[in-house]
């Protein structure tokens, strides 16, 4: 190794020890795509579910707003995606409102006024939280993942992990970020943290995966917290409980049975 | 040269260790952060408040006055089958050299009965809102006649504070789509102006029915189509159709 050489590789090393995450190269080829399928695993129970999620939205550390939203999701096969309902409970103001999404259809139904209005996947929900981070996404199908480093980083719950560095790139026109850099740990194939990013390349948010609990057979996670890409003391912390299978028939996952809907009951659990 | 390649990578180090910073800040604040889900509710109420000032064309003096509102919207299950729905609104309008004025609105009042999920009934004063398009809808048929108090020239906010029709509906759903078929009879040909009045005569003055097909043909294709009849008129169609142009933009259709 010449000076030069030296050098460069102390000044990596400095670069490492200032910024934290070092990635170094990886002793066998992982498969990209199979790690983000298992990440996803570790995401979306495989049977129709529902949870509740609490939404609370931080501006310089003060709470801003918060929601309170019970989720049912069930895995189309046919197109290899989630089909997810959102139901507002609160604030009383939204509460009874629904969001549907199926397939690259998004539906919002307003109870008061009887409307149900088709929104783009890119209309927000609550703060940096756009329907497409709180309904049901199976990332393999809608990206690409493109590289697979190693690298080891603080996740959410500030504990030193071992990691898969994957880069993802949208596959299907409607995937609501340009590109994703997603972390996941590689003995356990947790998503730890990932990064998305706008057309533009801007960074729009960061989030942290974490308090993994014990969730329909799986450790999965029960905490996001979304950093605003611009404003990073623009927080929106999102609480996950109350899993459980549930009974979604696919003929209430349409438009049509908006104004019907009733919140599914423990006697139609499964 | 070798010092041109070095700046870069120090360069980056500040940024890198600004944003560890940003994310630590944060995850303390989750940390510390106490969040309580909100507990599901039946009915949802809110009141209104306006002051308005109305000035003429004419030399007539403006005239000051106000409106004071209360809504209430109840959806509450009746049993595992049977569900309630209620909404109501009360408005007092009063104005400088006018005398002030109560107008009760009754929104919706209706049953419903659910058989095996793919099977509803419904009973009552229900409000028919159809189309997907914004401000003005062809296809909602039921709207005539249908606003009691004017509380602003919004049309979202005429098409929502608006009377309900009575009606007898059912609707079949199945995985792709759904059939939807309602008859709302004659009631009285004379609205009222009385201050609680159902005004039947407004939204039931003659017998109207229609029914709604909607198919889902593709994945991102489900057209919804509408034949509605009045008495001595024929029936009229309709279509409604919505399409997503890309992540931001959803095209509208509506015939």
């Amino acid at each position: 190794m010449n000076t030069f050489s030296r050098l460069m590789a102390l000044a990596a090393m400095g670069a490492c020890v200032l910024a934290g995450p070092c990635a170094y190269a990886d002793e066998a080829t992982p498969d990209a795509q199979k790690i983000l399928a298992a990440s996803d695993a570790v995401r979306n129970p495989a049977n129709p579910f529902g949870l509740s999620i609490v939404l609370t939205e931080y501006r310089d550390g003060q709470e801003a707003d918060s929601n309170t939203l019970a989720i049912y999701s069930k895995l189309d096969a046919r197109w290899g995606r989630y089909r997810t309902l959102i139901s507002y409970v609160g604030p009383p103001r939204d509460a009874g409102k629904l969001v549907l999404e199926s397939g690259t259809e998004m539906w919002f139904y307003d109870p008061s006024s009887e409307a149900s209005i088709r929104i783009s996947p890119q209309q927000r929900l609550l703060g940096q939280a756009s329907t497409g981070d709180v309904v049901t996404v199976n990332l393999a199908h809608d990206y690409h993942a493109i590289a697979a480093t190693s690298e080891d980083i603080t996740d959410g719950d500030h504990t030193q992990r071992h990691c898969y560095k994957l880069g993802l790139a949208a596959a299907v026109p409607d995937a609501t970020y340009h590109r994703i850099e997603l972390w996941v740990e590689r003995s356990s194939n947790r998503p730890v943290k990932g990064k998305f990013y706008s057309d533009s390349d801007r960074l729009l948010k960061t989030a942290y995966y974490r308090r993994f609990q014990s969730e329909l057979g799986l450790e999965r996670p029960t905490e996001i917290v979304i950093i605003d890409g611009l404003t990073p003391t623009w927080v929106t912390v999102m609480r996950y409980s109350n899993y459980a299978w549930r009974d979604v028939p696919d003929s209430w996952l349409q438009r049509d049975y908006l104004p019907r809907f009733r919140p599914i009951s423990e006697s139609q659990s499964r | 040269m070798r010092i041109r390649w070095l700046l870069p990578i120090l360069a980056v180090c500040p940024v890198a260790v600004a944003q560890q910073d940003d994310d630590a800040a944060a995850l303390a604040l989750a940390d510390r952060a106490q969040t309580e889900a909100d507990a599901p509710r039946a009915c949802v109420e809110y009141a209104e408040a306006a002051l308005t000032e109305t000035t003429y064309s004419d030399s007539a003096p403006s005239s000051a006055g106000g409106r004071a509102s209360v809504n209430i919207r109840c959806d509450g299950a009746l049993g595992e089958r049977w569900r309630a729905v209620f909404s109501d609104r009360l408005d007092y309008f009063w104005a400088q050299r006018a005398s002030a004025q109560a107008v009760n609105t009754l929104k919706e009042a209706y049953v419903s009965f659910r058989d095996g999920g793919t099977e509803l009934f419904d009973l009552g004063r229900i409000n028919v809102r159809e189309g997907v398009g914004f401000a003005y809808n062809p296809t909602d048929y039921f709207r005539a006649d249908a606003v009691r108090a004017i509380v602003s020239i919004d049309p979202n906010t005429l098409r929502d504070e608006r009377l309900g029709t009575l009606v007898a509906r059912s609707q079949t759903l199945w995985s792709s789509g759904s059939l939807t078929a309602l008859y709302a009879p004659r009631v009285s040909a004379e609205p009222s102006t009385s201050t609680f009045s159902p005004d039947l005569g407004a939204t039931n003055r003659s017998g109207r029915w229609e029914l709604i097909l909607s198919q889902r043909w593709a994945a991102d294709f489900q057209p919804q189509l509408s034949l509605t009849g009045t008495e001595h008129h024929s029936p009229q169609a309709g279509l409604n159709l919505t399409y997503l142009l890309n992540s931001a933009t959803v095209a509208y259709l509506e015939w």
